[in-house]
């Protein structure tokens, strides 16, 4: 047998710690066990002006070398050893039962790969999952990978692979021991200046001694070795189904030993991911079984914020909630109960339970996520393109054939790991180039050719100057335009007469000029340019309008309807319809206060058109909804506050009741959104814990004391039944998309639209010449026009009501440090309007010019976004391996701002705003603008092992006025070390 | 009390925080309930040698784990650590009564340190020692380039590996390293081989970068144990053929074999 190894591309690595988790989960590894480590190097110097970003950031895996010399294992005392070399395949392993726990491996380890288990007291290392090969399969950590930058095979076979590929090696055999582990270095690293000052480790990671509140006593069973042996005995059965968490929504197997589910892993047989799948999938293991869970109604007997409870069965809190309801109605009608699902309760209540609960009941006033993540993309697609279904997948016909990636606002390394490893797969492979705008040099800036640090909050500018030299320097597709754009003349000559160039840009976007004609070049020369946006973009008051500036970058470039190139923000969605009740059992319905539940403070405080005094919430509103000091004003202001979820959070703190729920395989049903259009599937797989309930349970037990058990049905509790006969049949692209055909899938997953059972997926959407879905022949877009829309009279009239108008008028936030146009609305109790883009109350805007903030000492950037992969808001904070990763709420700043103000990496230190106040550690950073701090969203006080203050104790509330998206990107602050 | 797995007998920090409390609690009763007693009454002496046949495991460990005699050195592991806290306790019981500064005293002092350092390493450094994972990120060269002399250390592994043919012949030099049968055989040879080991190891630097309390906790409770047996033997060896001197004048009290050394 040849020697085995694992190859790890830095170039492909980005850190999100994936392997990480898949070592724990396969080898029972509780916290401060490793067999590998993923390390973060971030610059603590000021970058270089336009250097390239490669370097700024790196990521080492650091794992056993399974060394020629195997210094751990001469310095083993015991004999025989309790660390053997397997002659044939060079692996070095452990015997455990032989380790006396001396430590002596782990010290005489100079590459620092040899793990301990201080609970068990023995050394642990990675033997290439000898278990696994055993099986046939190879390391756990390879399989799972979201970017292929973990190979395995034999050493020579790897090193033919890095040669034929023209990679260069990390040199890394300082001690003569012959490490076998291949790491292919950077691209861009030969370029690099030898006098440039070493990477750190970030504080935030080196610092053990704040992992030491994590123990053996957290885990639950997968992570215990003894178990593991203890279920052996059962044979392996592996199910199919999603990822519940995110817009990625991985195809998974679910492993389980007898009834108890023990492992989960990527789905092998789904053609695109491949078994790629990013910690957060398999870290649901911790969620299942967590000691952390609400497991039973909780009754308030204390004071709101006080969180003094005690548990009741679920018909008392049934009855009581709805006896509490009906006074809410019979005082203020039933227009005053709100309602707010959240990403964990799911498209069977979404778009199933809720609207028909809500159409009984007689209120509008429900609301999702999507107002804080993409309704401003969903408006902005639903007036250009008339449907909310992107046309691009990931495939390597379609974005894998781009030949550039242009990323504005999307940090898809981090919020879409697996996604992002295909696209930076097929770049490497392709040549292909890109560039990220962002205030910070993220994970994906990382990768790319250039990174652009923009000011927050002016990428309108960047579009329109980019619009501006397309259509100057005559690069623009004429032809496309004509055949396929319609109102692109006014645009153009709105552009053009406002004088939107990259001079003009340049001081805004805080981008030099000749940047962005540059890119402007590049995107008209690509063939195919695929432009990514995502919450940067969508969370900020003009967010509609950038994004439709956007989408005319696209179009003017033939970017649309075509592989290789287009406009993308995730997420794809199917043209969602709410399933509608029988007429005559609909109650009157009063226009909902606002499309965003940032809207409804004003109602819940008693001043707005119509009081709420009662609110449902599948959510953590008190740490996602902008203002957080007033949020909690508001809602301690309700008469009945029910807060459903699977963890006791600071919302939790203010509830009436908190109802233990379920997630996942514990309830069953599609997963969150895929991003390139596809539906995935979970069946019910596990019991919830305790006496938790799926959401749709609680909405038809409610619904049948208020006699609504006609229509909301008891059928309905089973998740098949609701999604074939409620959600699936409602919206036309899901309809072929049955569970008969879900379940014949390996991966549980079908593309939309497809119209019936029989009918084939669909690749890339809108491609000429090719039928569009639901449209008469030869109309390409689902418009009106069948062209792509940026200004008709009609446009411009719904623009108008809103303030605005359809043409792209530059404006940015009101917290700002220069000079910018923002807008100001109105009191929608003085001038009460309908929304015509999302049909609820709104407030008209106007666009003024303004100077406030920084005449209050608020002298810095405040920017907010995801943390590392590893989180997801704030349910993976109640995953001891996500705090083992990421555990603190901290606060990126710039090396030259840190120095002005006495601050060092790892320092605490303090954030203010017009709003609050937030405490959070500091990780010194040259890649972030110097006027810049970021601080990641998903934190609340309530949290087991590391809470910290919600960054919204720093927001305010702005909305954009098209789609009533708040901004929750950049607000002016003021840092101060503690 | 034995956290033990199928494979692997192991203490858990409960059972040690345990056998800590004992120990201290132990030598406290010992103190309280023996503080006039003399060292050689009958009782005092049956626990002085039964515990000193307790002590011996330890010893009987340390051999038996570098001399292939044993399927479980884990197994071994765990009586070492009882067999030591048990005999500690009764060495305290025999000599609560005698003096504290005298060699004999000493001797209880450097067994008191060794019982606790044991327990305590076991306790708090473990979680140090699974810290050192991934510590020694410079070894990967993804920044500044590790400055180590290779030319050195291939010197040094070259040296080894022709030494080496006369200790082992046909052994591997990158697996090797002496084991008991090595030093009772070859002491001279193997002394060699061990000097070029630590010239190695400190030409890698791995040990020092790991910091001087990982370091060298377990060399010091090696060196202390030797210290204590080497003085546990002179102790009996004195009182069993030295009585007369000893007992310097005085009766002798306790069960001897000769009284040399009396006047």
């Amino acid at each position: 047998m040849a020697q085995l190894a694992l190859m790890i591309d830095l170039e492909r690595c980005t850190g999100c710690k994936s392997c990480e988790a898949a070592c724990k989960q396969t080898h029972a590894l509780g916290p401060h066990s490793y067999r590998n480590r993923v390390m973060w190097f971030s610059d603590q110097h000021t970058l270089e002006a336009s250097a390239t970003p490669s370097g700024a950031l790196n990521f080492l895996t650091v794992t056993c070398q399974q060394c020629a010399r195997p210094a751990c294992l001469r310095a083993c005392p015991v004999n025989p050893k309790a660390i053997r070399k397997d002659a044939d395949s060079g692996v070095v392993t452990i015997d455990e039962s032989r380790c006396t726990g001396c430590g002596e491996c782990a010290l005489a380890c100079p590459y620092g790969a040899i793990g301990y288990n201080a609970e068990q007291h023995h050394a642990v290392k990675c033997d290439l999952c000898s278990n696994r090969r055993a099986q046939g399969a190879g390391p756990a950590c390879a399989s799972v990978c979201p970017t292929a930058a973990i190979s395995f095979g034999a050493r020579a076979d790897l090193l033919a692979q890095a040669e034929q590929a023209e990679r260069r090696l990390l040199d890394h055999d300082h001690f003569l021991q012959e490490p076998a582990t291949i790491y292919l270095q950077r691209l861009a690293h030969r370029a690099e200046p030898n006098n440039r000052p070493a990477r750190q480790i970030p504080a935030l990671m080196a610092d053990q001694s704040v992992r030491s509140n994590l123990n053996a006593a957290l885990t639950t069973p997968t992570y215990r070795p003894t178990h593991q042996q203890q279920i052996a005995q059962h044979p392996v059965n592996i199910i199919p189904g999603g990822c519940n968490i995110c817009f990625n929504a991985c195809p998974v197997n679910y492993h389980f030993r007898g009834n108890e589910l023990v492992n989960i892993y990527g789905n092998e047989r789904d053609p695109v991911f491949a078994g790629r799948i990013c910690p957060k999938s398999q870290m649901t293991l911790q969620m299942y079984g967590s000691e952390q869970r609400v497991l039973q109604p909780l009754k308030r007997v204390g004071e709101r914020g006080k969180a003094e409870f005690v548990p009741v069965s679920w018909d008392e809190a049934l009855d009581d909630i709805a006896a509490r309801l009906t006074t809410v109605r019979a005082d203020y009608g039933s227009k005053a109960l709100a309602i707010q699902a959240g990403s964990r309760t799911g498209v069977l209540n979404l778009l199933g339970a809720i609207p028909l609960f809500a159409q009984l009941w007689g209120t509008a006033n429900v609301a999702s996520t999507e107002p804080f993540c993409d309704l401003s993309k969903v408006v902005a697609l639903g007036m250009t393109l008339g449907s909310t279904m992107l046309g691009n997948i990931y495939s390597a016909a379609d974005i894998g054939s781009a030949a550039m990636y242009l990323y504005v606002g999307d940090n898809q390394a981090e919020t879409r790991p697996v996604n992002f490893g295909l696209v930076n797969d097929w770049r490497l492979k392709n040549k292909a180039r890109m560039v990220v705008v962002d205030p910070r040099l993220t994970v994906t800036a990382s990768k790319a050719d250039r990174w652009l640090g923009i000011r927050p909050g002016t990428d309108l500018a960047l579009a329109l100057a980019l619009a501006h030299t397309l259509f100057i320097e005559d690069l623009a597709d004429l032809e496309f335009c004509r055949d396929w754009v319609l109102g692109w003349e006014v645009w153009r000559d709105f552009i053009i007469a406002r004088g939107y160039d990259a001079a003009w840009a340049a001081p805004i976007t805080d981008l030099t000029a000749a940047d962005i004609k540059t890119l402007a070049r590049e995107i008209a020369a690509a063939d195919g340019c695929m432009i990514f946006l995502s919450r940067g973009i969508n969370q900020h008051s003009n967010a509609t309008q950038t994004n439709r500036a956007f989408m005319f970058v696209a179009a003017i470039t033939a970017n649309w309807g075509r592989r290789g190139g287009g406009f993308f923000n995730v997420s794809a969605e199917p043209d969602w319809r709410k399933p509608t009740v029988p007429a005559e059992r609909a109650a009157a319905m009063a226009p909902a206060i606002n499309k965003s539940p940032a809207g409804w403070l004003d109602a819940m405080l008693g001043d707005d058109v119509y009081p709420l005094k009662a609110l449902i919430t599948g959510n953590n509103p008190l740490g996602q909804w902008p203002d957080q000091n007033k949020a909690r004003r508001a809602v301690a202001n309700l008469d009945l506050v029910v807060h459903m979820d699977l963890y006791l959070n600071e919302t939790s703190q203010y509830a009436d009741y908190v109802l233990p729920m379920a997630s996942g395989v514990e309830k069953g049903g599609p997963t969150r959104l895929a991003e390139d259009r596809r539906i995935v599937w979970n069946d019910r797989l596990i019991e919830p814990p305790g006496e938790a309930k799926s959401d749709h349970w609680f909405w038809i037990e409610l619904g049948k004391r208020f006699g609504f058990a006609d229509v909301l049905k008891e059928a309905y509790k089973a998740p098949r039944v609701l999604w074939d006969e409620v959600v699936r049949a409602t919206t036309p692209s899901l309809r072929g998309i049955t569970l008969k055909r879900l379940l014949q899938q390996p991966n549980r997953t079908v593309r939309f639209p497809v119209a019936t059972e029989d009918c084939p997926e669909t690749d890339t959407l809108y491609l000429p010449d090719t039928p569009t879905f639901n449209q008469p022949p030869g109309k390409r877009f689902p418009t009106p026009s069948g062209k792509l829309e940026f200004w008709t009279e009609q446009l411009e009239a719904n623009c108008r009501l809103m303030g605005l108008s359809a043409l792209p008028e530059f404006y940015s936030e009101a917290g700002q440090l220069v000079d910018l146009p923002h807008t100001s609305t109105v009191s929608v109790r003085d001038k009460p309007l309908m929304s015509p883009f999302v049909g609820t109350y709104a407030r008209a805007a106007e666009i003024v010019a303004h100077r406030a903030g920084r005449v209050l000492g608020y002298d810095t950037e405040l920017v907010t976004g995801r943390p590392p992969a590893p989180h997801f808001h704030s349910w993976t904070h109640y995953f001891w391996q996500a705090q083992e990763m990421w555990p603190q709420l901290y606060c990126q700043i710039h090396p030259e701002k840190a120095a002005s103000l006495g601050i060092a990496d790892g320092d605490q230190v303090k954030l203010e705003t017009e709003s609050g106040v937030l405490e959070a550690r500091a990780w010194v950073y040259g890649g972030i603008r110097k006027t810049a701090v970021f601080v990641p969203i998903g934190w609340d006080e309530q949290q087991p092992f590391h809470p910290g203050a919600s960054v919204n104790q720093l927001t305010t509330v702005a909305l954009d006025p098209l789609s009533q998206q708040a901004n929750l990107k950049v607000h002016l602050c003021r840092v101060t070390k503690l | 009390m034995l956290s033990k797995n199928k494979q692997r007998p192991d203490l858990s920090a409960g059972s040690l925080i345990g056998l800590l409390a004992f120990v201290v609690f132990g030598f406290g009763f010992a103190c309280l309930l023996n503080w006039n007693a003399r060292p050689g009454a009958a009782l005092n002496q049956v626990a002085a040698a039964v515990g000193s046949l307790l002590l011996c495991v330890p010893a009987l460990f340390s051999f038996i784990k570098r001399s292939a005699s044993t399927q479980s050195p884990p197994q071994w592991f765990v009586w070492h650590v009882l067999a030591s806290s048990a005999g500690a306790v009764l060495i305290f019981m025999h000599a609560a009564g005698g003096r504290w500064l005298s060699p004999p005293g000493l001797l209880l002092l450097i067994l008191l340190l060794l019982v606790l350092q044991g327990l305590l390493a076991r306790l708090l450094l473990a979680r140090k020692l699974s810290h050192l994972f991934a510590a020694a990120t410079p070894a990967f060269n993804v920044n500044t380039p590790l400055q180590t002399d290779r030319a050195a250390l291939a010197r040094v592994i070259k040296a080894k590996g022709v030494l080496l043919q006369q200790l082992e012949v046909g052994a591997d030099e990158a697996l090797f390293s002496p084991t008991l049968y090595h030093w009772l055989q070859s002491p001279l040879l193997t002394l060699r081989y061990q000097r070029l080991i630590e010239r190695e190891d400190a030409l890698v630097g791995a040990r020092r970068h790991a910091g001087k309390l990982l370091s060298y906790w377990r060399r010091l409770h090696m060196a202390l144990a030797a210290v204590f047996f080497l003085g546990l033997l002179a102790h009996s060896v004195v009182v069993l053929f030295f009585a007369g001197y000893v007992a310097g004048g005085a009766g002798i009290d306790w069960w001897y074999i000769t009284d040399w050394g009396a006047d």
